[in-house]
């Protein structure tokens, strides 16, 4: 099934807005600030309930897996150089006068967003390297 | 190129469950039934439990290989919580010992087949490729 020596195009913007949208959910899914969210559900009740306990550890291993993921395939380089790009990204729109830097506010939304990111473009990298590159990522010692 | 779909992660799931329940199940016939019940056709039972046997071994190593020992702990987690989730809705009755352990012969058949669809849904979802480096003699 996965042949080496097979190298088919990639289609990026699905392979892209797939991912993204997947760690989106799931970062989105924990917390965010419009109160409906695992971390609202777990605040609204006194004790643990056992449904909570069974999302809990669905999401639990959902953020394990994702980020595992991901930064296997970018590592610390990875999620900096993705990190000072969103930050020059909103330097660049203020040069550009796109916006000015009164208007840039760091909201929890952005923040959120910017970690489901790093998680989208982490687990879609290796995809992406192995198209430009040939070069695949292999777990020797899979966990 | 073949994707690793809905249908595939499907039989494998179905597969274990077969060879899980088959090997032992409280309910209906099984091998373990079959060895205590019914005399005779020993060589017959002895080739049939090799190769049950064979299949428990492939399919625990590959779940060991591809889950790991976090993962098989975390996936347990998920399905005993899951399982809590159906007794405290009265959709499952534990009170009824084959219940049970059908509870737990289900719960062991699911993590054989995640462990043997793991690998795939990685590679499907994150491009990444697990290997096992026949030079280095790992003991699974």
């Amino acid at each position: 099934m996965a042949r080496l020596d097979l190298n088919p195009p990639v289609q990026f913007i699905s392979l892209f807005a797939n991912r993204i949208l997947l760690s989106s959910l799931l970062v989105f899914g924990t917390y965010n600030p419009s109160g409906n969210s695992y971390h609202h559900w777990l605040m609204r009740t006194e004790t643990l309930t056992v449904p909570q306990v069974f999302v809990g550890i669905m999401l639990f291993i959902g953020w394990v897996t994702m980020a595992r993921m991901a930064f296997l395939s970018i590592g610390y380089f990875g999620v900096g150089a993705i990190s000072l790009m969103v930050l020059m990204g909103i330097t660049f729109g203020v040069g550009l006068d796109f916006f000015a830097f009164e208007d840039v506010r760091i909201t929890t939304y952005l923040v959120l967003f910017w970690i489901a990111l790093v998680m989208g473009i982490g687990t879609s990298w290796s995809f992406v390297q192995k198209r430009i590159s040939g070069e695949r990522d292999v777990l020797r010692n899979p966990p | 190129m073949h994707n690793f779909g809905f249908i595939d992660g499907l039989l494998r799931w179905l597969t274990s469950m077969m060879l899980v329940l088959g090997t032992y199940n409280p309910y209906a016939m099984s091998y373990y039934q079959w060895l205590h019940e019914y005399p005779g056709q020993i060589p017959l039972k002895i080739t049939v439990g090799v190769v049950l046997l064979i299949l428990h071994v492939v399919a625990i190593l590959s779940s060991v290989r591809s889950l790991g020992l976090i993962g098989i702990g975390l996936l347990t987690a998920l399905f005993a919580s899951g399982a809590w989730v159906l007794i405290d809705n009265h959709l499952l009755n534990v009170e009824d010992p084959r219940v049970f352990t059908l509870t737990l012969l289900v719960i062991l058949a699911t993590l054989y087949g995640v462990g043997l669809s793991w690998s795939h849904l990685r590679n499907r979802l994150s491009g990444q490729v697990d290997s096992t480096d026949v030079t280095f003699n790992s003991p699974v």
